[in-house]
Protein backbone atom coordinates (compact mmCIF):
# COMPACT_ATOMS: atom_id res chain seq x y z
CA UNK A 1 0.00 0.00 0.00
CA UNK A 2 1.10 3.75 -1.32
CA UNK A 3 0.09 6.18 0.79
CA UNK A 4 0.08 9.80 -0.61
CA UNK A 5 2.47 12.25 -0.57
CA UNK A 6 2.18 14.87 2.52
CA UNK A 7 0.28 17.55 2.07
CA UNK A 8 0.82 19.04 5.59
CA UNK A 9 4.34 20.07 6.23
CA UNK A 10 6.71 21.99 8.79
CA UNK A 11 8.01 25.59 9.32
CA UNK A 12 10.66 26.39 11.80
CA UNK A 13 11.90 29.28 13.26
CA UNK A 14 14.92 29.26 14.65
CA UNK A 15 16.98 30.68 17.12
CA UNK A 16 19.36 32.85 14.14
CA UNK A 17 15.61 34.17 13.07
CA UNK A 18 15.58 31.94 10.00
CA UNK A 19 12.85 30.34 8.88
CA UNK A 20 12.32 26.84 7.09
CA UNK A 21 10.07 24.74 5.54
CA UNK A 22 9.81 21.24 4.67
CA UNK A 23 10.08 20.31 1.39
CA UNK A 24 11.68 23.56 0.35
CA UNK A 25 15.71 24.83 0.20
CA UNK A 26 18.35 22.98 2.42
CA UNK A 27 14.98 20.80 3.81
CA UNK A 28 14.23 20.32 -0.11
CA UNK A 29 12.44 16.25 -0.18
CA UNK A 30 15.33 14.35 -2.50
CA UNK A 31 15.09 10.57 -2.93
CA UNK A 32 17.82 9.06 -1.35
CA UNK A 33 18.80 11.49 0.81
CA UNK A 34 17.88 12.56 4.32
CA UNK A 35 14.14 12.93 5.54
CA UNK A 36 13.64 16.68 5.62
CA UNK A 37 13.19 16.71 9.43
CA UNK A 38 16.37 14.51 9.74
CA UNK A 39 18.21 17.33 7.39
CA UNK A 40 16.95 19.81 9.88
CA UNK A 41 18.39 18.09 12.67
CA UNK A 42 21.82 18.00 11.37
CA UNK A 43 21.37 21.71 10.12
CA UNK A 44 20.53 22.55 14.39
CA UNK A 45 23.94 20.88 15.14
CA UNK A 46 26.33 21.79 12.81
CA UNK A 47 25.11 25.72 12.83
CA UNK A 48 24.67 25.06 16.94
CA UNK A 49 21.13 26.14 16.47
CA UNK A 50 17.61 25.99 18.45
CA UNK A 51 14.37 25.40 16.95
CA UNK A 52 12.34 28.65 18.44
CA UNK A 53 8.52 28.18 16.72
CA UNK A 54 7.32 25.07 14.84
CA UNK A 55 3.77 25.41 12.99
CA UNK A 56 2.47 23.00 10.81
CA UNK A 57 0.58 24.48 7.05
CA UNK A 58 -1.37 22.97 4.22
CA UNK A 59 -2.91 23.88 0.93
CA UNK A 60 -6.58 23.01 1.18
CA UNK A 61 -9.55 23.78 -1.31
CA UNK A 62 -10.52 26.93 0.71
CA UNK A 63 -7.20 28.17 1.54
CA UNK A 64 -3.95 27.59 3.32
CA UNK A 65 -4.40 25.88 7.00
CA UNK A 66 -1.50 27.16 9.75
CA UNK A 67 -1.64 25.32 12.30
CA UNK A 68 0.58 27.05 15.61
CA UNK A 69 2.01 25.73 18.80
CA UNK A 70 3.03 27.70 21.96
CA UNK A 71 6.71 29.79 21.13
CA UNK A 72 8.84 31.92 22.27
CA UNK A 73 6.20 34.83 22.03
CA UNK A 74 4.11 33.66 24.68
CA UNK A 75 0.74 34.30 23.26
CA UNK A 76 -2.11 34.69 25.33
CA UNK A 77 0.14 33.65 28.53
CA UNK A 78 0.90 30.45 26.68
CA UNK A 79 3.97 28.34 28.52
CA UNK A 80 7.13 28.12 26.47
CA UNK A 81 8.30 25.24 25.19
CA UNK A 82 11.89 23.43 25.81
CA UNK A 83 11.98 21.78 22.26
CA UNK A 84 10.30 21.01 19.41
CA UNK A 85 9.70 17.71 17.24
CA UNK A 86 7.59 16.75 13.94
CA UNK A 87 6.89 13.38 12.87
CA UNK A 88 3.90 11.40 10.87
CA UNK A 89 1.74 9.20 12.59
CA UNK A 90 0.58 6.06 10.00
CA UNK A 91 -1.74 3.48 11.17
CA UNK A 92 -2.70 0.54 8.56
CA UNK A 93 -5.50 -2.23 9.02
CA UNK A 94 -4.66 -5.44 6.72
CA UNK A 95 -4.05 -9.16 7.04
CA UNK A 96 -7.34 -9.93 8.18
CA UNK A 97 -9.28 -7.11 6.33
CA UNK A 98 -9.18 -5.33 3.14
CA UNK A 99 -5.89 -2.50 3.99
CA UNK A 100 -6.78 0.60 5.14
CA UNK A 101 -5.08 3.43 6.19
CA UNK A 102 -4.88 6.71 8.42
CA UNK A 103 -2.13 9.20 8.22
CA UNK A 104 -1.25 12.47 10.45
CA UNK A 105 1.44 15.22 10.54
CA UNK A 106 1.93 15.86 14.20
CA UNK A 107 4.18 19.12 15.81
CA UNK A 108 4.88 18.49 19.08
CA UNK A 109 5.77 21.01 21.97
CA UNK A 110 7.77 19.67 24.00
CA UNK A 111 7.92 20.84 28.55
CA UNK A 112 9.52 19.29 31.23
CA UNK A 113 7.27 16.82 32.20
CA UNK A 114 4.39 17.05 29.43
CA UNK A 115 4.46 17.21 25.67
CA UNK A 116 1.48 18.94 24.05
CA UNK A 117 0.81 17.25 20.49
CA UNK A 118 -1.11 18.89 17.21
CA UNK A 119 -2.18 16.31 15.27
CA UNK A 120 -3.66 17.05 11.63
CA UNK A 121 -4.96 14.64 9.58
CA UNK A 122 -3.43 14.07 5.47
CA UNK A 123 -6.76 12.67 4.39
CA UNK A 124 -8.64 15.79 5.19
CA UNK A 125 -6.31 18.61 6.60
CA UNK A 126 -8.97 20.67 7.69
CA UNK A 127 -9.25 18.53 10.91
CA UNK A 128 -6.70 18.57 13.92
CA UNK A 129 -7.08 17.16 17.19
CA UNK A 130 -4.99 18.01 20.65
CA UNK A 131 -3.24 15.23 22.69
CA UNK A 132 -1.39 16.01 26.07
CA UNK A 133 1.03 13.43 27.23
CA UNK A 134 3.38 12.40 29.73
CA UNK A 135 7.51 13.68 28.56
CA UNK A 136 9.23 10.09 29.96
CA UNK A 137 11.99 11.95 28.69
CA UNK A 138 13.29 9.14 26.32
CA UNK A 139 12.64 6.01 29.75
CA UNK B 1 6.93 8.39 -4.12
CA UNK B 2 5.59 8.76 -0.77
CA UNK B 3 5.50 6.22 1.94
CA UNK B 4 5.14 2.51 0.90
CA UNK B 5 4.12 -0.22 3.24
CA UNK B 6 4.00 -3.67 1.94
CA UNK B 7 3.22 -6.95 4.21
CA UNK B 8 4.48 -10.64 3.19
CA UNK B 9 3.93 -13.51 4.07
CA UNK B 10 7.40 -15.78 3.87
CA UNK B 11 7.96 -19.02 2.54
CA UNK B 12 10.06 -20.61 -0.07
CA UNK B 13 9.14 -17.68 -2.31
CA UNK B 14 7.47 -14.44 0.05
CA UNK B 15 3.35 -14.13 -0.84
CA UNK B 16 2.64 -10.62 -1.13
CA UNK B 17 -0.48 -9.61 0.31
CA UNK B 18 -2.26 -7.27 -1.66
CA UNK B 19 -4.87 -4.59 -0.15
CA UNK B 20 -7.94 -6.61 -0.97
CA UNK B 21 -6.08 -10.07 0.07
CA UNK B 22 -6.61 -11.87 3.55
CA UNK B 23 -4.03 -14.01 5.55
CA UNK B 24 -6.03 -17.09 6.10
CA UNK B 25 -4.85 -19.44 9.15
CA UNK B 26 -6.48 -22.92 8.72
CA UNK B 27 -5.54 -26.38 10.18
CA UNK B 28 -3.21 -26.80 7.48
CA UNK B 29 -4.89 -27.13 4.21
CA UNK B 30 -6.53 -24.21 2.35
CA UNK B 31 -10.07 -23.40 3.31
CA UNK B 32 -9.93 -25.72 6.54
CA UNK B 33 -11.22 -24.75 9.63
CA UNK B 34 -9.13 -24.78 12.90
CA UNK B 35 -10.70 -26.78 15.33
CA UNK B 36 -11.97 -24.17 18.52
CA UNK B 37 -9.10 -23.66 20.86
CA UNK B 38 -6.62 -25.33 18.53
CA UNK B 39 -3.82 -22.95 17.02
CA UNK B 40 -3.01 -22.84 13.03
CA UNK B 41 -1.03 -25.74 11.54
CA UNK B 42 -1.26 -23.82 8.34
CA UNK B 43 -0.86 -19.96 6.75
CA UNK B 44 -2.31 -18.83 3.80
CA UNK B 45 -3.15 -15.61 1.73
CA UNK B 46 -6.60 -15.75 0.48
CA UNK B 47 -7.71 -13.35 -2.73
CA UNK B 48 -10.66 -11.44 -2.68
CA UNK B 49 -12.08 -14.03 -5.00
CA UNK B 50 -11.12 -17.07 -2.46
CA UNK B 51 -8.17 -18.32 -4.09
CA UNK B 52 -4.87 -19.45 -2.67
CA UNK B 53 -2.55 -17.03 -3.45
CA UNK B 54 0.42 -18.43 -1.72
CA UNK B 55 -0.05 -22.07 -2.66
CA UNK B 56 2.88 -22.10 -5.00
CA UNK B 57 5.01 -20.46 -2.61
CA UNK B 58 5.27 -23.21 0.46
CA UNK B 59 4.07 -20.38 2.97
CA UNK B 60 5.90 -20.38 6.77
CA UNK B 61 3.52 -21.36 9.22
CA UNK B 62 4.36 -20.34 12.66
CA UNK B 63 2.02 -22.32 16.04
CA UNK B 64 1.70 -20.88 19.26
CA UNK B 65 2.42 -23.95 21.72
CA UNK B 66 3.51 -21.99 24.60
CA UNK B 67 4.15 -18.99 26.34
CA UNK B 68 7.96 -18.87 24.91
CA UNK B 69 7.66 -21.80 22.64
CA UNK B 70 6.61 -22.35 18.60
CA UNK B 71 6.82 -24.61 16.08
CA UNK B 72 7.91 -23.40 12.79
CA UNK B 73 8.18 -26.48 11.13
CA UNK B 74 10.96 -27.89 13.25
CA UNK B 75 9.11 -29.27 16.21
CA UNK B 76 8.97 -27.14 18.90
CA UNK B 77 11.65 -24.43 19.80
CA UNK B 78 11.60 -21.78 21.46
CA UNK B 79 10.81 -18.00 20.54
CA UNK B 80 14.22 -16.50 19.92
CA UNK B 81 15.57 -19.10 18.37
CA UNK B 82 13.79 -18.27 15.32
CA UNK B 83 15.17 -16.48 12.33
CA UNK B 84 13.92 -13.33 10.35
CA UNK B 85 13.20 -16.11 7.29
CA UNK B 86 11.22 -18.81 9.46
CA UNK B 87 8.67 -15.56 10.93
CA UNK B 88 5.20 -15.17 9.28
CA UNK B 89 5.15 -12.04 8.73
CA UNK B 90 7.57 -9.63 6.52
CA UNK B 91 6.80 -5.87 6.98
CA UNK B 92 8.41 -3.70 4.68
CA UNK B 93 8.12 0.60 5.01
CA UNK B 94 9.92 2.46 2.54
CA UNK B 95 10.00 5.67 1.29
CA UNK B 96 12.13 7.89 -1.05
CA UNK B 97 14.28 9.26 1.23
CA UNK B 98 15.67 8.31 4.37
CA UNK B 99 13.54 8.00 7.33
CA UNK B 100 13.73 6.35 10.27
CA UNK B 101 10.88 4.40 11.69
CA UNK B 102 9.77 4.20 15.75
CA UNK B 103 6.61 3.74 18.03
CA UNK B 104 5.78 -0.06 16.40
CA UNK B 105 3.05 -1.63 18.12
CA UNK B 106 1.39 -4.36 16.35
CA UNK B 107 -2.44 -5.49 17.28
CA UNK B 108 -5.41 -7.35 16.71
CA UNK B 109 -8.63 -5.88 17.01
CA UNK B 110 -12.65 -6.20 16.99
CA UNK B 111 -12.59 -4.13 13.76
CA UNK B 112 -14.37 -1.40 15.05
CA UNK B 113 -12.72 0.06 18.56
CA UNK B 114 -8.70 -0.15 18.50
CA UNK B 115 -9.09 -1.01 22.23
CA UNK B 116 -10.81 -4.18 22.34
CA UNK B 117 -10.25 -7.48 21.97
CA UNK B 118 -10.86 -9.41 18.30
CA UNK B 119 -13.89 -11.44 18.42
CA UNK B 120 -13.75 -15.10 18.62
CA UNK B 121 -10.19 -15.59 18.88
CA UNK B 122 -6.96 -15.32 20.62
CA UNK B 123 -4.33 -13.98 18.37
CA UNK B 124 -0.43 -13.85 19.40
CA UNK B 125 2.42 -12.32 18.13
CA UNK B 126 6.43 -11.64 18.25
CA UNK B 127 8.92 -10.48 16.70
CA UNK B 128 12.11 -11.89 15.69
CA UNK B 129 14.49 -12.03 18.95
CA UNK B 130 12.10 -11.60 21.38
CA UNK B 131 11.66 -14.67 23.76
CA UNK B 132 7.81 -14.84 24.43
CA UNK B 133 4.54 -14.48 22.87
CA UNK B 134 2.42 -11.61 22.98
CA UNK B 135 -1.28 -12.06 22.84
CA UNK B 136 -1.96 -9.30 21.03
CA UNK B 137 -5.48 -8.10 22.34
CA UNK B 138 -6.58 -4.36 21.70
CA UNK B 139 -4.17 -1.57 21.51
CA UNK B 140 -3.16 -1.61 25.36
CA UNK B 141 -1.81 -5.02 24.58
CA UNK B 142 -0.07 -4.61 21.77
CA UNK B 143 3.16 -5.89 20.70
CA UNK B 144 6.02 -3.55 20.94
CA UNK B 145 8.31 -3.56 17.88
CA UNK B 146 11.78 -2.56 17.99
CA UNK B 147 12.25 0.62 16.74
CA UNK B 148 14.38 1.02 13.39
CA UNK B 149 16.46 4.29 14.52
CA UNK B 150 19.28 4.68 11.80
CA UNK B 151 18.26 7.01 8.56
CA UNK B 152 17.14 4.69 5.54
CA UNK B 153 14.94 4.25 2.93
CA UNK B 154 13.74 0.68 3.92
CA UNK B 155 13.09 -0.65 6.93
CA UNK B 156 11.96 -4.67 8.07
CA UNK B 157 9.98 -5.79 11.01
CA UNK B 158 9.32 -9.91 11.08
CA UNK B 159 7.08 -11.22 12.69
CA UNK B 160 5.40 -14.53 14.27
CA UNK B 161 1.68 -14.32 13.64
CA UNK B 162 -0.70 -17.46 15.22
CA UNK B 163 -4.49 -17.34 15.92
CA UNK B 164 -6.80 -19.95 17.54
CA UNK B 165 -10.51 -19.88 17.56
CA UNK B 166 -12.64 -19.72 20.72
CA UNK B 167 -15.78 -20.20 18.93
CA UNK B 168 -16.97 -21.54 15.84
CA UNK B 169 -17.64 -19.61 12.76
CA UNK B 170 -15.63 -17.52 9.95
CA UNK B 171 -13.77 -14.68 12.23
CA UNK B 172 -13.45 -12.00 9.22
CA UNK B 173 -14.67 -8.91 11.20
CA UNK B 174 -11.78 -8.45 12.88
CA UNK B 175 -8.76 -6.46 12.26
CA UNK B 176 -4.49 -6.31 12.67
CA UNK B 177 -3.33 -2.91 12.81
CA UNK B 178 0.30 -1.57 12.72
CA UNK B 179 1.22 1.91 14.18
CA UNK B 180 3.94 3.35 13.73
CA UNK B 181 6.25 6.73 14.02
CA UNK B 182 8.06 8.04 10.72
CA UNK B 183 10.36 11.33 10.53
Amino acid sequence: MELPEAKVNFIVGLSNGESLMEGEGILAKIAGELSPWHKLENYLQEKDLSIKSLSLISKTEVGNRHYHLPNEKGKFGGEVPIGYRCFRRGAIDGLMSEQSYELYTCAEAIYQDYKVQLYVSEIDPDKCWVNIVTNTNGE
Amino acid sequence: MALTQVWQLQGATPTTIDATDYIQFSDGTFDNPITVSSYNDGTHVRSSGGADDSSANTPNNVKYIASGTADWGDGTEACNAMLDSEATLKIAISETSSITVTDISFYAYDGTTTTNAPTGMTVQAFEQGDAAWTQIHGSASALSVTDSSTPATDHYFYIALSASPTSVGVKSANKVRIEFTYQ
